[in-house]
Formats: C-alpha cells, structure tokens, sequence
C-alpha cells in the first residue's frame, strides 16, 4: 500500500477565516482531499513549512502558572491520544521519506513534547508561546516572528516543523489549525512572504 | 572713645524726628513678623492642598478603574455566554480585543503601584488590587482556552470569573473608602491649620507692644549720652585738657553742631599754645649755635664790644667781662702799629663793610697774654635798631693751616719725582710687550697657514664650540661663502650649512634634520667621535672632533672616497673568486660523465666498424646469432653515452642555473628548499675534495618566495667554505643544513658545524670586512663580509652567530 494514499487532508480554513486570510492572499478553501502523491514528492524536495498546533490534550486541567513554563505540572498536558498521535506525526515523515532540519517549538510543555515525540528534538522560540491576553503590542510582535519564520526558506532540500499554538498562527496568517494535531503546510516564496498549502488532520 | 564714634554714625538723625521714627520701626519689625509666619505656613497649605488633590485624584482613578472592569467583565460574560454556539476560532476572534483590554488595566495597575509607596494603607490595598486583577486576567485566559477546547467546563469557568471579578470589585470598594477617609482628613486638617495661624498671629501682636517700647527707652538713652559728653567735654577745655569729645564731623542734628563749636575752640587753644612754645625753643637755639660756633664771634654795638662766644674767650684767653664795653681795638697785633693805628685801620674796614659787602682780611690777633697769631678776620655790619651799628667779627685762627700748605708743596714734589721715575720703566715694558705680540702673531700666522694649506680639512673651534679658523679645504668641499666663515661664528651654523643648504635636494630635509640634531648633540655633550659621511656627489668623508681641554675642538675632514672604493673593489673580488671555485667544481663534476661518454662512444665505433667490416666480408662469416649480438653490444654502449650524457646536461642545467643566478641578480620566486638543496648539489664535488658531508634537512612543506635566489647560493657557498676552512682546519666533518618557515611568516635558514668554534672576541667581528684568522694564509677576511651584506642588504633579512670555542658554529640567516 502507498503511505499517501491514505492520508487524507483537510482544509480547515472556514469561511470566517478564509476572509480574513484572504487580506493576506495565501489560503484557499476547499472541503477534504486526499493528500495527491505529487505533493508528497514536492514535500520530499524540500522548502517547506510545517506547523503543527500541538496534539490532543487532557481538557480537565487548565494551565495555572503562566509566568514558569519550565514546570510541566502546571499546564495542560498532552493526554495519552495526544502522545500516540504526535508519535504517528514522526512515523508518517519518516515513512514519506519527508526530510526535516529545522524544527521549532512554543515553551509550553504540550508544544515542546509534541515536537520531541514527533521528531526527538525541538529548539525553542519564546515568542511562539501562547499570544491571548499579553496585549497588543506583545500579540503583534509575536505574529511579525512567526510570519517571518513562516517565510525563511529552510536549507536547501529540507523541510521546517514548528509546533505552536492556535492564537499565534491566527495573529500571523489568519488560518485558524483545528483540531489538536493538526498540521498546516506553508511554502515560503522567497521574497519575505509565504502560502498556505495545505492542512493534514492528525489521525490521517 | 571708638563706642561713642560708632554710635554716632549710626543715629543721623535728629531729635524731633526720632519721635516719629520709633513707632515706624515698631510697625516695621510686626510687619516682617507677619511674612515670615504666612510665608512659612504657606508651605504646610501647599503640602495640605496636595494631600486633598491626591485623595480626590486616587478616587477619581479607583472610580474610574472599577468602570472599566466592569465594563470588560461584562463584556467577556457576554462572549463567554455565546460560546456554545461559536466556533474555537470565532471565539477566539471576539475575545480577542476585551483580552488586550484586560491587559492594557494590568498594566495601568502595575504603573499606578510603582508610583506608590508600598507601607501605606492605599499602597497595600493597590497592591493586593492588582494581584486579584492579575488572577483575574489568568482566568479569563484560561476560560477561553479551555471553553475553546472543552465546552463541558463551560459553565465552571464562567463562575470563576465571576468569583474573581467579585474579588476585584471588593478591593476596588475598599480603595474607594480608604480615600474618602484620607480626602476627609485632609479637610480636618486644613481647618485645623487656619485656627492655629490666628493664634499665632494674635501672640505676635501681643510681643510688639513691648518691644517697641523697649526701643523708645534705647533710643532716649542714646541721645541724653551724647549731651552729657558735651558737657564733660567742656570742663576739660576749662581745666586745659583735651575736651574727648568726638562726635561724628557729619552729624546734622543738634549734638553735631555742639560738637562743631567743641572742637572748633579747642583747636585754636592749641594753636596758641603751640606758638609761645616755639618761640622759647628758638631762642634757645640760636644762643646755643652761638656758643658752639667753630669760629670766634664777636660783636660790636657803634663799634664797642657787646657779646663775644665761647670759641672767641678760648682763642683769645680771656673772659667775656674783661673785654664787654669796650672800645675797638683791644685784640689786635703789635705789627699793625700803635693802638690808634691799627683802631684806624679797624674803622676803614668797618666802614667798607657798612656799605653791604662782608671784609675780609688777614689780621694778626693778639691774647691777652701777649702771644700773637696770625687770623683771617671777615667783618659783617648792618643797621640795627634805634640808629645803632651792629657789627660782627668772625675770627678764625689760620696758623695751621699756613703750616698744612707747606707740607703739601714738600710733597707734591716728591710726587712729580716718583711719576717720571715709573714713566721710564713703563716706556721699557711697552718694548718688551710688542715684541712678544709680534712673535705670537707670527706663531698664529704660522699656524693659520698649516690649518689653511692642510691636506685635510680642518675646522678649529674653542671652548664654546665657536669657530676659529675654517680652512680652505672645507670651504672648497663644502662651498661655504666667506661671510659664514669669520671667527667667531657658532659652529652650529656651519653644520647647518653643510647638512641643508647643499644637500636638500638629495637628500629628505627630515632625514637631515635628525642628523643635525644628532651631531649637535654630540657637540653639546663635548665628546670625541669619528663619523663617516657620504656627500651627495658620491665621495666619503671621514669626521673627526677631538675636544682638547682649555682649547677647544679639533674637526679634521678626510677623503676617504678612494679606500672606499678600494674596500668595494676587493669584495667584488672576493664574489668573483667564490664564483670561480664554483665553476672549478663543477667543471669536475661534469669531467667525469662526458669521460665516460668519450669511451663509451668510441667503443661503440669500433664495434660498429668490425660490424660493418663482418657484413661487407665476402666470406660471410656472418650468422644470425653474431649479428644479433653486435647490435645489441652497439644498444648497450649508446645507452651508457646517453645515460651519462643526461647526467652531464644536468649537471650543467644546475650549475646554470647558479651560475647566472650569482651574476645577474634579478628576483625570481623560487622554492626555498629545492634551491637550497640544489646549490648545495652542485657544491658536491667541492666538499667532496674538501672531505666534508653536507646533512640537509629539508623543509616539512614547500616554502615558495619572491627572493634574490644569487644571493642565497652565494651565501650558502661562503659558509659551507668557511667551515671547511676554519671550523674543521680543511680535515673535512659534517655539516647540518636547515630550512624552515618560523610562526611570523619569516624564513630561516641556518649552517651548523661541530667544528672547534671560536671565542667571544673572534664572534664579534667576525662580520667584519678585512678581519681574518688566516691572513698568512691568504684569506681577505671578505667571506663572511659579504655573506653579512648579502644577507642584511640585498636580503633585507638578518643574520646571527653563535659560537663557542669548541662546541661549534651556528650561523643563522632569516629572511623576514
């Protein structure tokens, strides 16, 4: 059996969103596809970027120390389905022979373990932290870092995962990564800017 | 005294205008009293005043913050409230802008706390304000990411946040109460300051009354002080003391007039007294010059004695009362005549003398004893009171001084007797003197002359390094003008001429700056020393100063341009020589090869004729076999000729290679090593014969450089030679050559021997040109002069010995 062939994609962009995203010219909307083998071979070549908003988490426990992201036991952790899932996210780019070099992460501990379960490693970016509630100007500031990270071209033939949060991703791109797991393909175009591809539910 | 001055100067003003000037100074000093209190106060107002703003200011805020808190709660419940029927993201979306919000009074909260301080009540209240704020804000985060997520904790988190806002609303309402109290202090403490300023205005009243009457009673003090002093001051004019009264001279009051007319009186009463004692005093004086008077004095009243001083009793030996009333002509000699005759003459006298013009006249005067003496008498005579006739008689005894004026004729002879004595003597001494002074001009005209016609230049210089004599040859040399070169010139001036004027063009005027100041200095510290100068035409010139003591300093210019040459000359000697032993040795080298070649060429011609001789033969003796081996006799012959030919060419390929790298001296980039170890290859057969072994260690990598590669063959050569020659006496040893690149870049190259060294002495000069060991047995003493200038001049590097009597023989060249 081709590995492609059974992952399904969605585009999540809602209509709301896509509006929105629109002012920033790079979504498109589309109901469910079937991820096309072409694409996976353009994601083999590289240049890439992936973001995945962090797995499934345990929704009974809310986060209760924002200002120390070094304790796990204070924020909402991945639940088990979420661990299963993140280790499946590694498995597919690995069975897809999709390469990866760079690979960031948000400080919270669910964004750091989905990336370390996927892909072993993670560097960590302050600012990809969880935006709601740090004011505007932290919000927009956060927003100008991930969308310039969303369009550095990684290393040639290579691929970048970021593992972040929901609110950042809307700050910088309008795209809106339902539900938990999910994974968003962005393609830088090399002029400063970049375009959404496509969105890959996590249980695909 | 000094208190009643300083108390009148104060006061000026006076007595009816006190009366109005007490009370003003009264009121005056409760003036000043009433602006210091209000100004004072003024300050705890202000400090009142700000207590009550801030009270009402705070309110303002709290009242303020807790409109906006409710404003966003309210808010928040209403998006929260929708959240079933919403989207993640569209919840997100609508939360979004009451989040920052929530934020942006966070914040506000934070600065507000800075600004206060944490110990009082409002500060503890604000602090715990925004903690419960801070929570709040926390909830709301969380509420929309876990009702985002999970609707089923929905409802929790709005009760959460309702609880918080209760929180918050509660201390909001406890900082509300907190500054009405402070605003309602504020206002208390206010009325309380007015009541306190009205007392303390109403004891300031109460003060003044005695102090201004404490004033009235000083200044009526003052005033009856003065008139008292008046009166004391009275009765001591009275009593004939000084009055002590002195009131200020510009005072316009009443007393000041007093004291006008006090003192007015008193000054005339010295006045009066003065003038009775001045005269008393004068006529004590002229009695007592009188009497002290050097001359005898007499004087005649209608020509009678009337008085006569102390010098005319002594000189006559007589007493006043003898002589006083009597008529003229008591005193007088016997040689004048009789007693009327000589009172005649006394009278023609004093008739001249009546008509103004003082007589005087040689007299012979007479004691009462009888003894004469001869005097000279000057009569004076005027008119005096009551038709009278005053005359004056000055008498002065001149017996000594007749005797004093034969002395001196005595001996101003003596004097002229003694002058025309020494007048002869010094007219021989000034014969002598010129003969000397001719003698010492002929000694310095002599000496002029060596200096002038010296074969060398010459500059003397005396003790003040000024010139004396500049001789011809330096003023050719140098074209000095004339005017520079008078006696007397500093001889900084001539070096000056000689280091600017001619050489600027030649030579950097900053380069000869440096000199000058150096040479000066050199003066300065009056040290002998030899230099050696290149004028600009090219010749040499050697300088020597020699300071003599009490002299001065000797300069001498020499030409040396001809020893210099001569030294050049023998170093391109000592260069062609070392060329040519090299050329001896390679011409051996090569010998060799080609007399292999000789004999292996003519011994393939006779197998090739006998061949030739075996095919032409009509016998056939010929076979197959014999043919294949004559051939092959021919083959191996020729290769011998090639191989050796190849070793020949070579040879002479390296030997060029040397050869025209020691004649024409152009920059090539060669690689060190290879070089090396080439010239020391074509050195070979020369060591050979020399019985020496060369150990080269080569270079662990290529060193590659832009270099006179001649010279470095040349330095090789001398080096290697020289060892042979002393290090080992010519009985043959090792030498160790190496190459390497040292950490800066710079190449070293150094030649050991363990050879039998040298001493200290032998290491120092052992650059030296001309310094040999072996002059006997015809060495220069060049060889290692050139390796030094090679290796420093056209190198540009440095070179270095090390040596120990025997251990051997280090030399070391790096090129940088």
């Amino acid at each position: 059996m081709i590995p492609g062939v059974i992952l399904t994609v969605f585009l999540i962009g809602l209509p709301l969103q896509a509006a929105q995203a629109s002012s920033e010219g790079d979504t498109s909307n589309s109901s469910k596809n079937l991820i096309e083998s072409a694409l996976i071979d353009e994601l083999r070549d590289g240049g890439f970027i992936f973001y995945i908003r962090h797995a499934a988490t345990n929704h009974a426990i809310a986060d209760s120390d924002r200002g120390n992201l070094a304790n796990c036991e204070t924020q909402r952790p991945l639940s088990e389905l979420g661990r299963e899932q993140s280790r499946k996210i590694g498995v597919s780019f690995a069975k897809l022979r999709i390469p990866v070099a760079k690979i960031i992460a948000s400080p919270y501990c669910r964004a750091k373990n989905t990336a370390i379960l996927a892909f072993g490693r993670a560097e960590l970016n302050d600012d990809l932290k969880f935006s709601l509630g740090s004011g505007s100007e932290n919000e927009g500031r956060q927003a100008d870092v991930l969308r310039a990270l969303l369009a550095e071209e990684p290393a040639t033939g290579t691929n970048t995962v970021i593992a972040g949060h929901t609110a950042n991703l809307r700050e910088a791109s309008g795209v809106w990564p339902k539900p938990e797991g999910v994974t968003v393909v962005f393609e830088p175009d090399g002029a400063g800017s970049f375009h959404y591809r496509t969105a890959i539910h996590p249980d695909s | 005294m000094t208190s009643e001055k300083r108390r009148g100067r104060r006061f000026r003003l006076g007595l009816k205008t006190w009366v109005f000037v007490a009370p003003i100074i009264t009121v005056l000093i409760f003036a000043g009293f009433l602006i210091v209190v209000l100004q004072t106060n003024s300050e705890e107002r202000r400090a009142l005043e700000r207590l009550q703003t801030t009270a009402i200011s705070r309110l303002g805020q709290v009242t303020s913050l807790g409109e906006s808190v409710a404003a966003v709660h309210l808010e928040m419940q209403s998006v929260l409230g929708r959240a079933v029927e919403l989207d993640e993201g569209e919840l997100y979306d609508l939360a979004r802008p009451h989040m920052n919000r929530l934020h942006d009074i966070k914040e506000e909260l934070k600065s507000v706390l800075s600004t206060l301080d944490p110990q009082t009540l409002d500060g503890r209240l604000f602090r715990q304000l925004a903690q419960n704020f801070e929570t709040f804000h926390e909830d709301y985060i969380s509420a929309v990411l876990m009702t985002s997520v999970n609707l089923d904790v929905h409802a929790e988190q709005m009760r959460r946040t309702n609880e918080q806002y209760q929180e918050v609303f509660h201390t909001l309402g406890e900082l509300t109460n907190v500054n009405l109290q402070d605003n309602s202090d504020a206002s208390e403490a206010y009325a309380a300051f007015d009541r306190r300023l009205t007392q303390i205005l109403l004891a300031g009243l109460a003060l003044c009354v005695p102090l201004s009457l404490l004033v009235s009673w000083f200044i009526n003090r003052l005033m009856s002080r003065d008139l008292i002093g008046a009166i004391r001051a009275m009765g001591n004019l009275a009593k004939g003391q000084p009055s002590e009264f002195q009131p200020d001279q510009n005072r316009t009051d009443e007393i000041g007039e007093l004291g006008r007319a006090i003192s007015y009186f008193e000054g005339i009463l010295d006045q009066l007294r003065q003038e009775v004692s001045e005269r008393e005093r004068s006529e004590t004086q002229y009695k007592g010059l009188f009497d002290s008077a050097g001359d005898a004095i007499f004087v005649f009243e209608n020509r009678r004695y009337t008085a006569l001083n102390k010098k005319a009793e002594e000189m006559f030996g007589l007493e006043s009362a003898q002589v006083i009333g009597k008529p003229l002509g008591q005193l007088s000699g016997s040689v004048h005549g009789s007693k009327e005759k000589s009172v005649e003459i006394l009278n023609e006298i004093f008739d001249e003398a009546r008509k103004g013009v003082p007589q005087v006249v040689q007299w012979r005067g007479r004691k009462l004893d009888g003894t004469e003496f001869p005097t000279e008498l000057t009569v004076t005579a005027f008119a005096g009171p009551d038709q009278t006739e005053i005359a004056q008689f000055m008498v002065r005894d001149i017996g000594e001084k007749i005797e004093a004026d034969q002395l001196r004729e005595n001996m101003t002879a003596e004097l002229e007797r003694m002058v025309s004595e020494r007048t002869e003597e010094l007219q021989r001494e000034v014969v002598v003197r010129r003969q000397t002074e001719e003698a010492l001009e002929t000694e310095r005209k002599t000496l002029k002359a060596v200096v002038d016609y010296a074969p060398i230049g010459m500059i003397l210089l005396d003790t003040e390094n000024r010139v004396r004599l500049i001789n011809n040859w330096i003023r050719m040399a140098h074209k000095i003008p004339d005017q520079i070169c008078t006696p007397g010139t500093p001889y900084i001036e001539i070096l000056k001429h000689i280091l600017t004027s001619k050489r600027n063009l030649q030579r950097d005027p900053k380069k000869l700056e440096e000199i000058l100041s150096e040479r000066t200095a050199l003066l300065e510290r009056r040290e002998s020393n030899v230099i050696e100068d290149i004028l600009p035409n090219g010749s040499y010139h050697k300088v020597e100063r020699r300071f003599v003591d009490d002299v001065g300093c000797i300069v001498t210019n020499t030409d040396i341009t001809d020893l210099k040459s001569a030294q050049n000359e023998l170093v391109r000697q000592e260069k062609m020589a070392a060329l040519g032993a090299l050329v001896a040795g390679v011409a051996h080298e090569v010998n060799t090869p080609l007399g292999i070649c000789v004999t292996a060429a003519s011994h393939v011609a006779d197998i090739a004729r006998e061949f030739n001789s075996e095919i032409q033969s009509p016998e056939g003796h010929l076979t197959r076999a014999l043919a294949v081996e004559r051939l092959s006799n021919i083959g191996n012959g020729l290769e011998i000729v090639e191989r050796n030919l190849n070793r020949a060419a070579e040879l002479i390929k390296s030997f060029k290679l040397v050869a025209v790298d020691q004649t024409a001296d152009d920059a090539r980039e060669i690689e060190l090593g290879a070089y090396v170890e080439s010239t020391i290859q074509s050195l070979s057969a020369e060591t050979k014969r020399r019985g020496l072994t060369v150990k080269f260690a080569e270079p662990a990598e290529g060193l590659n450089r832009l270099t006179f590669p001649g010279a470095i063959a040349q330095i090789l050569t001398n080096l290697i030679m020289n060892t042979g020659i002393h290090a080992y006496d010519s009985n043959g040893g090792e030498i160790e050559i190496e190459v390497q690149r040292l950490r800066n870049g710079a190449d070293r190259i150094s030649v050991r021997d363990f050879g039998k060294g040298m001493d200290e002495e032998t290491r120092t000069q052992i650059f030296d040109p001309f310094f040999t060991t072996r002059r006997a047995n015809g060495g220069t003493g060049l060889g290692m002069h050139i390796v030094f200038n090679l290796a420093t001049q056209r190198l540009g590097g440095k070179i270095n010995c090390r040596s120990k009597p025997g251990q051997g023989t280090e030399v070391e060249v790096v090129l940088p």
